[in-house]
């Protein structure tokens, strides 16, 4: 078996990987785009190992969860929700990040801000995410410019889902809800990187999901008013935040209406716990 | 942790299966603590042995209640021999023995003994120690740490003691090193207790903690 | 006398752990950054000076933990790229951008990844002082401190004390007391 590096094509089938002389000396390369600047010729091109199973080498080398001690930690662990209500979709995570047992961050950014219509949040691979709902958000843009309107949730859910879907096996973890609102008024998809793609009115993502949907579940109503929607979603996500050891420290609250997502704040989960169960504050 | 004239001892209050968060209760709780070697219930309580010596048990659930039942009779039955209070270095040693007894099919629990031991002039002397799960005892002078937030304690303690602290510098102290390193760590927290022995008081102070 | 042979298994391992911790921490208008200089392997010491903190720009500074091999590959393919941008740009590529382009690097080795633990310190173009964080496949964050490494979980704890309170820990509040004489408990 060779056991030198080299970029090659992975095999038939899977994303294109541009030879390296090519990749290296894009005019790109060389202007403000950063790695999104060969976007022009398609999907981004990959480094690939030049061994026979390139998805086996990575699940060798970085999934904690089958071998604790693997060199390369991706960092797990979420509680991640959103519904579809009388006043358009509410958003609400944890901001918790943990290696094993290691709490490695308290204030990750779990809702991604695509564009002023569209929201994507963060569950499993921190960096799958962040890239490829960034790179989604790109080419929302391009469609606009292109189509002179705005892309439908449908279509950018799609867009995600089929370029996720292209990757299958190659070891991306990505459980994702696109909201939005488009023509056809609040809007909500799951996404996640076996290719799965479901419409729905509530959905819930992560280790303390179950926690969630418990509190999420008993209250929800269609007609729910604003401000008890807010409450039921940040009720939700401080059940999950103190019975789940890898949920909690903040949960960030967005809203998304007509005119686009609104940031409605960023709550301490103890505070919230000492606010509601103990009647005394932080 | 050591103090001048008096030592600390402190503990979290979380008892969980894993990821799951189980009980928060109040002093002499199960604080919760994740066993890598297994996977099930984890806690971890602080006992008070005699008036001036607590042992902290972290580990397995049923360990924590099963070694306290244990060390509460053998020390019972060494107070009405001997018709004397045991001292904190004849009681680790206790506890040292009773874990070296299972060498080959070890309780998962790694003690911590905090006490004042008394000196042949009548004086008190502070006396911490730790141990790993087969008794391997390591008197320190500064102080000792266990469970799943060890590294995180030592890395803070490290900071932050310095010799001879009185008893309300130690609380601070002892306080400030807990909270922050179970509030690094996932399976540590809910909650947490701290006692201050001192000659003549056990100074006992739930804190308020993070509770996620 | 040879046994029977054997079928050999072979696996391709690039990876290695270099020890060391790296730290920085931002201010209002500055950033320290810092990570000591020995590179290890298992329990030996390979140097005692090797660095692993590197300016990029007057207002940029890389420090990179894991692997040293790929560390200081990265740092160098990194420094080419804000070289072609000064080129194209005649300016300096501003601190958020270098930690996009970072990120979009890390990525491009989603399927063979950099064993590297980046943290990017330096001054924002409006001034005040950040620090960025990445895991080895490019997700990102601008945070107030961060230790990174052999010693991360020792020193982070410590940080989140003495630098940038509250953000993670608790407030300190007693909420219950109980002091008993020993003389009480005597009886």
């Amino acid at each position: 078996m060779q056991a030198q590096v080299q970029r090659r094509t992975f095999k038939s089938g899977m994303p294109p990987v541009v030879d390296d002389d090519d990749y290296h000396c894009s005019d790109a390369m060389w202007g403000s785009l950063a790695g999104f600047g060969s976007l022009v010729k398609g999907v981004p091109s990959f480094v690939i190992p030049s061994v026979p199973d390139p998805a086996a080498f990575l699940r060798l080398h970085t999934d904690d969860h089958a071998d604790p001690s693997c060199k390369i930690k991706i960092q797990h662990g979420t509680t991640t929700l959103a519904f579809r209500f009388q006043g358009g979709v509410i958003v609400a995570v944890d901001s918790r990040a943990t290696a094993g047992s290691y709490i490695a961050s308290g204030t990750v950014k779990k809702i991604i801000e695509i564009n002023p219509y569209l929201l994507g949040t963060m569950a499993g691979g921190a960096a799958d995410c962040q890239y490829w709902e960034t790179y989604l958000g790109v080419h929302c843009r391009l469609h606009e410019l292109r189509n002179r309107e705005r892309i439908s949730v449908s279509a950018a859910s799609k867009y995600l889902s089929n370029l996720v879907y292209s990757y299958k096996g190659m070891g991306l973890s990505m459980g994702t809800m696109i909201c939005g609102w488009d023509k056809t008024g609040p809007a909500l998809f799951y996404v996640d990187s076996d290719g799965t793609r479901l419409k729905g009115n509530i959905f819930s993502v992560g280790s303390g999901s179950t926690f969630a949907y418990g509190v999420l579940d008993q209250e929800y109503r269609w007609d729910l008013p604003d401000e008890e929607a807010q409450e039921l979603a940040r009720r939700s996500i401080y059940a999950a935040g103190h019975r789940d050891a890898f949920s909690g420290n903040t949960c960030n609250l967005y809203q998304v209406k007509e005119d686009g997502w609104q940031f409605i704040g960023n709550y301490d989960i103890t505070k919230l716990h000492y606010d509601w169960a103990w009647g005394g504050s932080w | 942790m050591v103090g001048k004239d008096c030592v600390a001892i402190a503990s979290d209050l979380r008892l969980g299966t894993q990821a799951l968060g189980i009980s928060s209760n109040f002093q002499r709780v199960p604080v919760s603590h994740f066993s890598r070697v297994c996977p099930s219930l984890t806690i971890c309580q602080v006992f008070p042995i005699t008036d001036r010596l607590y042992v902290g048990l972290p580990g397995l659930g049923t360990d924590v209640t099963t070694l306290y039942e244990r060390f509460r009779y053998r020390v019972n039955m060494y107070t009405i021999k001997e018709e004397r209070e045991i001292h904190p270095e004849t009681f680790t040693h206790m506890v040292s023995s009773t874990l070296y007894e299972h060498r080959f099919g070890p309780y998962f629990i790694e003690p911590v003994v905090a006490g004042l031991s008394k000196l042949p002039t009548g004086g008190l002397k502070p006396f911490i120690a730790a141990m790993d799960l087969i008794g391997c005892i390591n008197f320190a002078k500064d102080f000792v740490v266990a469970g799943t937030a060890s590294s995180k304690l030592y890395g803070v303690a490290e900071g932050l003691w310095e010799p001879d602290l009185e008893p309300e510098d130690l609380f601070e102290t002892i306080s400030q090193t807990l909270l922050n390193a179970v509030d690094r760590d996932a399976f540590s927290g809910w909650g947490a207790v701290v006692h201050v022995i001192t000659k003549d008081r056990v100074i006992s102070r739930t804190l308020k903690a993070r509770m996620d | 006398m040879d046994s029977i042979a054997h079928p050999t298994q072979r696996q391709f391992s690039p990876y290695s752990d270099n020890g060391g911790t790296i730290l920085a921490i931002a201010g209002a208008d500055f950033t320290v950054i810092a990570g000591d200089t020995r590179q290890s392997e298992g329990y030996s010491i390979q140097t005692r000076y090797a660095p692993k903190v590197f300016p990029l720009t007057d207002r940029a500074v890389l420090a990179v933990n894991g692997f040293a091999a790929d560390g200081n590959m990265f740092v160098k393919k990194v420094k080419q790229r804000l070289e072609w941008y000064r080129h194209a740009h005649s300016k300096d590529m501003p601190l958020r951008a270098i930690a996009r382009l970072i990120q979009t690097m890390l990525y491009a080795r989603r399927f063979f990844p950099f064993y590297v633990y980046n943290i990017l310190g330096g001054i924002e173009e409006d001034g005040t002082g950040a620090v960025y964080s990445f895991d080895p496949v490019g997700s990102y964050e601008r945070e107030a401190c961060r230790a990174a490494g052999a010693a991360q979980s020792l020193v982070q704890p410590f940080l989140d004390n003495q630098a940038c309170p509250f953000i993670h820990t608790s407030p300190f509040v007693v909420l219950t007391v109980d002091n008993r004489d020993i003389a009480d408990l005597f009886q």
